[in-house]
């Protein structure tokens, strides 16, 4: 499988006669996006609005970041099971208008969360200060199911973002990446001498809002099963959760996934990357135990020697994380872990529900319940709500000048376990 | 809550009961039910308008006694501060009287979690009754998979309940 990125790097968004791209300007035509994405019927309003970096502006509740990507040639449709048809996607051709991102706002609960401050101290926090934001806002019609809500809104962002990407696909590309996939065939024998290593790549499948998609399929009712590279960059996994924001995969993430990077930049030399085993995160123990055993079977029938386990979310999944790396390690396989902390606000606390001496290699991406003191938005696109109800607020949160204390938990991205964040580690 | 429940009225129907953890021996007849204090579960016998907290400590009394988790304790990406409600579905306990020690470690963990000395856990009837409808509403649907397994989804109502069935505790 061969995957070209045609890459159109956008450095300012603004409305315009039509959507067009231009020396890093991407002109939007709100009128015309907002006729497209009304089209549902199950809203009453849509919005636009756009948040660049610097300004004043806080977007509040967040519930899915999608990177605007429409495939250029090849078989398929970026975000398959939801744009165009169910064709295996990851190969051919697919534009990216990298810099930009679509932001869908919706108020499913009322106890929802997901901050992105355009500035400020809470900018440190979140990967999407620094893109350049279209904002979907969508009101939902009287009566609407709170399924059919979440729904309306994940798919309404991937129209958005195909959308914009398509209407630009005869712009020239900046740059080009291209990423070759072999087949097993190949794989297996190629790199002699280097340790084969397989992704596994944990997802999101509790339930309401805590659901992520594979070809439109809903994780949680899937075995473990081999993906490559190719097909996640063109949208093959997708969120459908965003409760608590820190540590949620945004569709955008998934998209540009980090640790899929590193393992491709490492392939040949260090390693031999063989493939990404997509796994989930159910409630039921049983089902645990079977995706478990399934996802770790994948890995021995790979034969690889090294697996990387990323976890998305805290909690139930951590039981999940921590039986993936002791089946693993019995098996004979060796394990890095990718997790973030919930260790209370002093960082004393224990940090995990779960734990296994044999998880002798994690890498944490930060304690969620660090606090931070956002200062008040000239501007707040969204639903604001009192911030003691957001998940990572408190009681006490709403200060008498109007900025808030959360903890990072609130903060769209703030402790993404796939390392797409702004946080680091240093020696001191 | 502290009292063993009762073992009457835990069969509101027979479906897949081959996917969820077994006990082992020859069960003939399994006997799940539900443990929450979530008023959109009220139907269920074991429905308790209790703290998280006290009804974490109630399953695992009874897991101490022989019964199975079928749905992880922790589920759902919530805080104790955040979440007011739990709902736990169950094997109750057989005469084999084995205890499954990883159910017990779960809940020992989750246990911990509630008892970390910088979390007070929030109640039921604490929050904006708006917000925390939304949290009734979600807790349900988390763990509507795991009841469906267990012939228990019928438990499951759309609003809350309006009686007063089942026993008021501290």
């Amino acid at each position: 499988m061969k995957l070209e990125l045609h890459r159109l790097k956008v450095r300012r968004l603004a409305w315009g006669s039509r959507t067009a791209f231009d020396k890093g300007l991407l002109s939007i035509d709100r009128s015309a996006l907002t006729d497209l994405l009304a089209k549902d019927g199950r809203f009453r309003s849509v919005t636009l609005d756009l948040a660049l970096p610097g300004e004043s502006v806080r977007i509040i509740p967040v519930k899915d970041v999608i990177e605007p990507r429409c495939k250029l040639d090849g078989p398929g449709e970026v975000f398959p099971g939801f744009i165009g048809d169910v064709e295996t996607v990851g190969e051919g051709a697919t534009l990216v208008l990298e810099g930009a991102a679509v932001v869908t706002c919706g108020a499913i609960v009322g106890f929802q969360e997901g901050i992105i401050d355009m500035s400020g101290p809470g900018a440190d926090y979140t990967p999407f200060s620094k893109t350049c934001n279209l904002v979907v806002t969508f009101e939902p019609v009287d009566g609407l199911e709170k399924h059919e809500y979440e729904a309306a809104c994940r798919m309404a962002g991937f129209r958005a973002a195909r959308y914009l990407a398509d209407s630009v696909r005869d712009v020239a590309a900046e740059t080009i990446d291209t990423v070759q996939w072999p087949p097993l065939s190949e794989a297996m024998t190629a790199h002699p001498g280097l340790p084969k290593v397989a992704y596994l790549y944990m997802l999101q499948s509790q339930g309401l809002l805590h659901d992520t998609y594979l070809y439109g399929v809903d994780v949680k009712r899937i075995l473990p099963t081999l993906v490559s590279p190719t097909e996640v960059m063109d949208g093959a996994v997708v969120s459908g959760n965003c409760v608590s924001a820190c540590d949620k995969n945004s569709t955008y993430a998934h998209q540009n996934n980090p640790v899929i990077a590193a393992l491709l930049a490492r392939h040949g030399r260090e390693i031999n990357f063989v493939g990404c085993i997509v796994t989930n995160e159910n409630v039921t123990l049983a089902d645990k135990k079977r995706s478990s055993a399934a996802a770790v079977k994948l890995a021995r029938m790979l034969g690889v020697e090294g697996l990387v386990i990323s976890e998305e979310g805290f909690g139930n999944p951590d039981a999940d994380l921590i039986m993936n790396c002791r089946r693993a390690e019995a098996a004979g396989i060796r394990t890095v872990l990718i997790t973030d902390e919930f260790a209370g606000s002093d960082g004393a606390s224990q940090s995990l529900a779960d734990a296994a001496p044999e998880a002798t290699a994690v890498v944490s991406v930060g304690n969620a319940n660090a606090r931070v003191v956002l200062p008040p938005m000239e501007r707040v696109i969204g639903f604001p709500r009192e911030a003691n109800v957001i998940a990572g607020g408190f009681d006490g949160s709403m200060r008498d000048d109007g900025s808030i204390e959360v903890e990072l938990q609130a903060i769209t991205g703030a402790t993404n376990e796939l390392g797409f964040s702004r946080l680091s580690a240093v020696t001191v | 809550m502290g009292q063993v429940p009762d073992r009457q009225g835990e069969s509101p129907g027979l479906p897949d009961r081959d996917d969820v953890p077994k006990k082992g021996g020859d069960v003939l007849v399994r006997n799940f039910c539900v443990f929450s204090n979530n008023p959109l579960l009220g139907r269920s016998p074991h429905y308790r308008p209790v703290s998280s907290r006290q009804l974490l400590l109630s399953v695992r009394d009874l897991i101490h006694r022989g019964a199975v988790l079928v749905n992880h304790p922790l589920y759902g990406n919530f805080r104790p501060y955040q979440q007011p409600f739990r709902t736990l579905v169950v094997e109750m306990p057989d005469t084999s009287g084995s205890v499954d020690f990883n159910a017990l470690s779960l809940i020992e963990r989750a246990l911990a979690v509630y008892d970390d000395p910088g979390v007070r856990g929030v109640l039921p009837g604490e929050l904006d009754p708006e917000i925390e409808a939304d949290y009734a509403y979600v807790d349900g649907e988390l763990v509507r998979e795991s009841l469906r397994r267990c012939g228990l989804e019928g438990f499951l109502s759309e609003t809350e309940r309006t009686d007063e069935q089942g026993d008021q505790e501290e």
